[in-house]
């Protein structure tokens, strides 16, 4: 790792600062908006072997995720006692099941030879191994063996199925391995009051889309941890966006990057008018009529906002502010949950595709406020490593964002196992969520285990 | 048919009924693929993001948060 203390942090980048521009919106953002906390780390730098070895995948496997806390569903898609999803992280596969004494997560493997248990998602009510029948109570504790004279040595009261710790919040499911680890509030520390206005308990999965993605899974995520990419990934953006105007923070195991629309990029030579942010927000061509005309005395935020603002107040029963409607707000949970405030929907999950260093797999859940009796979350729709993003109807114009992000993905991989350089570089700010990850990551495969 | 101005560097974007981009660019003009290849023209190099943006696979244009909100509120 690279340390360079020489320089101070700046807590925002050129032109208006975020807090200065939601200062002057029509409806007042929310306390944790204004919250500012920078924090500069020594990680500048990160050797490239962390995203193209085997040996650096194996470390993740031995010392972060058995070690970590990771979301593995959401509560509303084990309703019933009995339903579970099948949780596979790399070589790791565990069972979430909701019992009659709560949710519980149990490895999936037979005691007896070691067959997976279950193969899918699903509802039981016991586990009975394909092989030869061995069977356990969906608690974990055995149920039957099949000719059980000839298991003699085998005490019923020490076989049940090794667990994992289960741990709820914001309707979210979170599994640690570790049965040694701390408690998930401790570990999530301001996250759940930060999001306490937001309620994610109560909004449900209105989309899921899982992708395979033939790069390793921190360089698919760091793409979505920072709007420093916008410049030249998304040009269509930028009379809309503020960019280099994003505000990142740091509280423990978690990270934010506010990222303001409606206020156009530092990086252009021109100031756009309130019609052309709004044009280039809502995705307007030369050739075509505006969505709306900005009236005269109307700012791009505040028509934006004024749009959705009924809708959302009616949801959630407040007025809500233009930031939480206008803006881009996106928190990390270490190591690869990316939940977002519920006007934007998104909520992502990065990891690893089987056991493959080279392969992840990305996950983008709309998660919507509701009114009234909870809708059935949607299903999971997989896409291919070949398929298009916009095969997933469902994600709308984002469809296409993603594809833009897709060109670069395994472009990064490829440049990086050919890189004769032996590190990469982040920057001090705008790259403050990635700088994070990578020191909370350094600090889990530098433990013994 | 549809275009763009990029932002950054001024040049015109226009989808063409064949699928292909063409794109003018201080005084120069050249036509590529969606995904960023050259065609033809005095200009060789275009903007890949903002190639596949104009001439990849489309969705609902209203279906973005901005767009969707006034529909909402005209109902």
């Amino acid at each position: 790792m690279g340390t360079d203390d020489s320089l101070e942090i700046t807590a925002h980048s050129s032109g208006i600062s975020y807090q200065d521009l939601i200062a002057s919106d029509k409806v007042p953002a929310p306390d944790v908006l204004k919250m500012v906390n920078p924090i500069d780390l020594p990680t500048t730098r990160v050797p490239v072997s962390q995203f193209t070895t085997r040996e650096f995948h194996d470390l993740e496997m031995t010392r972060l995720w058995p070690k970590v806390w990771q979301m593995a569903c959401r509560e509303e898609e084990i309703p019933r006692v009995g339903d579970h999803v099948i949780y596979e992280i790399g070589k790791y596969s565990i069972i979430v099941i909701r019992t009659e004494e709560g949710i519980k997560a149990h490895h999936n493997a037979c005691l007896h030879r070691g067959r997976r248990l279950r193969d899918r998602d699903g509802r039981v009510l016991q586990f009975t191994c394909p092989f030869h029948g061995f069977t356990w109570n969906i608690d974990g504790s055995l149920k039957h063996i099949p000719s059980r004279w000839d298991f003699p040595d085998i005490k019923d009261d020490e076989f049940g199925l090794p667990s994992a710790q289960v741990g709820t919040w914001g309707g979210w499911v979170f599994i640690n391995m570790d049965e040694n680890a701390e408690p998930l509030t401790d570990f999530l520390g301001v996250l759940p009051e930060h999001f306490k206005i937001w309620q994610p308990e109560n909004c449900y999965i209105q989309a899921h889309v899982a992708k395979i993605m033939a790069t390793n899974w921190k360089v698919v995520q760091e793409a979505f941890m920072e709007a420093y990419h916008v410049i030249m990934t998304h040009p269509q953006m930028l009379p809309g966006i503020g960019d280099e105007n994003s505000q990142y923070d740091v509280w423990g195991n978690i990270s934010r990057a506010v990222t303001p629309n409606g206020t156009p990029s530092p990086h252009l030579s021109f100031t756009p008018d309130e019609q052309a942010m709004f044009d280039a927000m809502s995705d307007r061509r030369m050739d075509g009529p505006p969505i709306v005309e900005i009236p005269a005395d109307m700012t791009a935020r505040a028509t934006s906002a004024s749009g959705s603002r009924q809708t959302a107040s009616d949801l959630t029963g407040r007025e809500v502010s233009d930031a939480e409607l206008v803006d881009s707000i996106y928190y990390t949970v270490f190591p690869n949950f990316h939940p977002w405030s519920p006007f934007n929907r998104i909520q992502y999950r990065f990891r690893p595709y089987q056991d493959d260093h080279r392969k992840s797999i990305m996950e983008v859940y709309f998660l919507a406020p509701f009114k009234g009796e909870r809708p059935t979350p949607a299903k999971t729709h997989w896409l291919t490593e070949e398929q298009d993003w916009t095969d997933a109807e469902e994600l709308g114009m984002l469809a296409r964002v993603f594809n833009q992000d897709s060109m670069n993905l395994p472009n990064v991989q490829i440049g990086l196992e050919a890189a004769q350089n032996k590190e990469v570089v982040f920057s001090r700010y705008q790259e403050t969520k990635i700088r994070h990850f990578h020191h909370l990551l350094n600090q889990y495969v530098s433990q013994e285990e | 048919m549809p275009s763009l101005k990029h932002a950054l560097t001024g040049g015109i974007y226009e989808l063409q009924p064949d699928g292909l981009i063409k794109v003018t660019e201080n005084g120069k003009v050249g036509l590529f693929q969606a995904d960023g290849s050259y065609e033809s023209g005095e200009l060789t190099h275009a903007d890949l993001h903002l190639l596949g943006w104009l001439g990849g696979k489309q969705t609902d244009p209203m279906a973005n948060r901005h767009a969707q909100a006034l529909i909402k509120n005209k109902k």
